[in-house]
């Protein structure tokens, strides 16, 4: 069984139907990316999934259990994770608290708990504190740990919602653009990190993307989406001369021919 | 090492000044004590939940009102009276925060003026309960037989209090409780995404927020030994604002730093005392918008710099 | 008996449109939550009485003149303090507004006391009857002036070149400022005329009322109104503010006076409740 079962998604927002009918498999421990211009639903369809938004019709299961019409922090108890295209981090909270919140529902204690220390609360918060060092030191942020999140440079906000995504010990992570606004060089980084997550931690990735070369390298399935449908799905060759494929993305190709 | 010896010299602060200062004094300092905690509450759900609320002196007068009517219609002393009273008070705060679910910013501040007015309203007409306008009494807070009523007796229980809880506080805001209220604040998305459950957090810093209120409001009964419905309306509720404002809105030191200079300040206008509500006015006004991380932000400031 | 209530209710239900009419124009036009507009109200009232008891205006000018100071006050706070924090967190804006009503309600107190005034008033206290219902003049008065100053928003507003770019900047922000309406500009315009409609509603208020600082916690009726309206539309908050007096005063003549001012809170919280998309029309998810 995939991992992730989507049938028949519509998702609409006041008269405007964003996605239509969208059905998709990602199997286990693939990296699976959805591409299409922009406007072409992606980010919507992460928002469903991750219980954000509302669906029209359709199903999302995860291994087999229907995510839609849970919140949000239920689907996250699920092993669901994501990164925004905006990066949404707390800008006020240093790196490590960040990531901190990221395992919330590891932890389990409460206010008593907290304030009396009791059932292993300290012990816990150790544990996660030393867990989410080294997921830090995993994604090169050990050195900024106490600096404010807010306060650090681009590519590393975007390297620490990695790592706060990772910090649930996620089943199935989404991305929502991950290298935009990145440099070359820090999109080779992210590749990397992301092969090994693949590799070394069997980690399932759903990528969303609206450039092409971004995903290329690194994805076992791409699905392409048009206008909310997909229209061809399968290997990076396979759909990168697929017919459809090219006239969706004709646009570009020409006004890169002009240039 | 270093921790124990800032509690013994704590305690050896605490004994001097028992001993040393004038019952005035003491009775300020009691004051400042029993604002702070529930300014606490204020800088709980406002400061780090970003729950905006003009709840607070409905709370406080619940605690208030709650244990002198348990005392006097169930025989609890005050010192079982007032936790019981700020108990309630949680409940209904919890209550409270139900709707803070789907409100924002200045809906729910709305929304808890009018509570607090609502509050107002039911003290002064409920006469038989309340005695209206005519107030309430308050009896004094007696423990082991000895009625406490001097600034100095207070100050022995009132302040161990304080610092009680201001310490549970502070542990409470560097759990994973108190990063799931900040989250909440900061991003509620990405809160929600990574697991926060928005509901559960949200009524929770109400409680909290109650129960502090609650608390502090029942201690200071027993400082000002009169209740009247005056005393707990909007502006009172405002008042909490400029304490945490002026303190610094998400520490926990901010309470502490914000009621002790509302308190002391009218000390120290002398003939200008009438103005002192102005002169709240006119802190609040400046520090939110030139300081908004108010003294305890300040104070951090020129820490970090030495 | 049910008819003078409706009427005093009337009554006072246009002074609390008027009131939610200021408040949906300053958030509908920027987006700010005046939490001070109490004490606006409170200052047009002051403003007259002094200008009229204290520097010896002619009532008709006093009026005029208050409303020309409260309508640059108005954009004084715009200028100086919200153009300063329009960047900054929502908290900030409501502290800020409520600070301001703070200084206001207590500087009122400051200069001229606690003490209630008599607010002069040319007509009459005589009541007339009409149709079974026995009115005042001063009830009549404020019914006719607050249509009279409805009708001229109106007009203003559907017809004048100045307020149908006002209203294009309240739906459109973007748009607007794309056609070269100036945004600055525009939120000035809104406090003033805001502040101004604040000033009348005091004006019209001090004859019912005592004059004292603490009248601006009044506006919380007017708050009320406008959610009942809807909360961003200016008819609504027109209609909200009748059928809230009409409903404080049919509850305090019928049920009890103490329950007279408990009603309006009750409702505000009810509605806020029940019915919380009906305020934030914006509210959608945040777009992540």
């Amino acid at each position: 069984m995939a991992l992730l079962s989507v049938r028949d998604l519509t998702i609409q927002f006041g008269g405007l139907r964003a996605v239509d009918g969208f059905s998709v498999d990602v199997e286990r421990g693939r990296i699976h990316s959805l591409i299409g211009p922009n406007g072409a639903g992606k980010t919507s369809i992460i928002n469903t999934i991750t219980g954000l938004y509302p669906a029209m019709t359709g199903s999302v299961r995860l291994d087999g259990e229907e995510l839609l019409g849970r919140a949000p922090h239920e689907i996250a108890g699920r092993g669901v994770t994501r990164t925004f295209q905006n990066v949404e981090l707390f800008r006020e909270m240093t790196a490590l608290d960040n990531v901190l919140v990221g395992a919330h529902q590891r932890l389990r204690y409460g206010v008593l708990g907290a304030t009396v220390r009791l059932g292993g609360a300290w012990a816990g918060e150790r544990r996660e504190v030393q867990r989410a060092e080294q997921i830090l030191e995993v994604l090169g942020l050990v050195e900024d740990r106490d600096r404010k999140a807010g306060d650090l440079p681009f590519g590393k906000q975007r390297r620490l919602e990695l790592a706060r995504a990772l910090a649930s010990e996620p089943r199935l992570i989404l991305l929502d653009e991950p290298g935009a606004g990145m440099a070359a060089a820090e999109v080779a980084g992210l590749n990397k990190v992301l092969l090994d997550l693949k590799e070394r931690r069997g980690l399932t990735i759903l990528l969303v993307d609206h450039v092409m070369q971004v995903v290329m390298n690194i994805s076992d399935v791409i699905t392409v989406l048009h206008y909310g449908k997909k229209i061809a799905e399968g290997t990076a060759e396979s759909v990168r001369t697929h017919p459809e494929v090219i006239r969706a993305y004709l646009g570009e190709r020409r006004s890169r021919a002009d240039r | 090492m270093g921790r124990a010896v800032v509690w013994l010299l704590g305690a050896a602060a605490f004994v001097v000044a028992g001993v040393t200062l004038s019952d005035y004094t003491l009775y300020l300092i009691d004051l400042v004590a029993v604002t702070a905690i529930m300014a606490l509450g204020l800088t709980i759900v406002t400061g780090v939940a970003g729950q905006v609320s003009l709840a607070q002196a409905a709370f406080s007068a619940m605690g208030g009102y709650g244990a002198v009517l348990l005392g006097s219609g169930l025989g609890i002393p005050h010192w079982l009276g007032i936790p019981l009273a700020a108990l309630g008070a949680a409940v209904v705060g919890y209550l409270l925060g139900l709707p803070a679910l789907r409100l924002e910013g200045p809906y729910l501040a709305l929304v808890t003026l009018g509570f607090t007015a609502i509050v107002q309203t039911v003290l002064i007409h409920w006469r038989t309960v309340t005695n209206g306008q005519l107030g309430l009494p308050v009896p004094p807070l007696t423990l082991g037989g000895r009625a406490l009523t001097s600034g100095r007796e207070l100050f022995v229980v009132v302040v161990p209090l304080a610092v009680l809880l201001f310490l549970a506080a502070r542990r409470l805001l560097r759990s994973r409780v108190g990063r799931a209220f900040d989250a909440l604040r900061q991003s509620e998305v990405a809160a929600r995404v990574m697991g926060v459950n928005p509901v559960h957090y949200k009524t929770l810093a109400f409680a909290l927020s109650a129960f502090l209120g609650g608390l502090g409001g029942g201690l200071h009964a027993l400082l000002t030994t009169f209740l009247s419905p005056d005393s707990f309306g909007i502006i009172e509720s405002i008042y909490f604002l400029v304490v945490i404002v002026v303190g610094g809105v998400g520490s926990v030191l901010g309470p502490v730093l914000g009621s002790a200079l509302l308190i002391l300040l009218p000390e120290t206008l002398g003939a200008f005392k009438q103005y002192q509500t102005l002169v709240y006015g006119v802190l609040l006004l400046t520090f939110i918008v030139f300081a908004p991380g108010g003294l305890s932000g300040l104070v951090a400031r020129l820490t970090w710099r030495s | 008996m049910l008819f003078q209530a409706v009427a005093s209710g009337i009554t006072a239900g246009s002074i609390y449109a008027l009131v939610a009419l200021a408040f949906v124009l300053v958030y509908k036009g920027t987006r700010v939550v005046n939490f001070g507009q109490g004490e606006q109200v409170m200052l047009g009232a002051y403003l007259a009485l002094v200008l009229n008891t204290f520097v010896g205006l002619p009532f008709g000018a006093a009026v005029a003149l208050a409303l020309l100071l409260a309508g640059a006050f108005g954009l004084l706070i715009q200028v100086v303090v919200l153009r300063h924090i329009a960047q900054s967190p929502p908290l900030t804006k409501i502290i800020a507004m409520l600070a301001i009503g703070l200084i206001l309600r207590e500087g009122a107190r400051a200069l001229l006391g606690s003490n209630a005034y008599p607010f002069p008033f040319l007509l009459s206290p005589a009541p007339v009857r009409m149709g079974g219902v026995l009115l005042t003049p001063a009830n009549l008065a404020i019914v006719v002036a607050a249509l009279a100053v409805m009708a001229v928003f109106y007009v203003f507003f559907r017809y004048a070149r100045l307020g149908k770019a006002l209203r294009a900047a309240c739906e459109n922000p973007e748009a607007a400022a794309l056609m070269g309406i100036s945004v600055p500009f525009v939120f000035g315009s809104i406090w003033v005329l805001a502040s101004a409609l604040a000033a009348i509603a005091g004006v019209l208020l001090a004859p019912l009322v005592t004059l004292t600082p603490d009248m601006g916690l009044m506006a919380i009726k007017g708050w009320v109104a406008a959610v009942v309206g809807g909360f961003t539309s200016l008819p609504g908050a027109v209609v909200g503010g009748i059928v809230l007096g009409v409903i404080e005063t049919v509850t305090g003549s019928y049920v009890s006076t103490a329950l007279k001012d408990g009603v309006t809170y009750l409702l505000l919280i009810l509605i806020l409740i029940v019915r919380p998309s009906g305020l934030l029309e914006r509210r959608t998810v945040k777009k992540v």
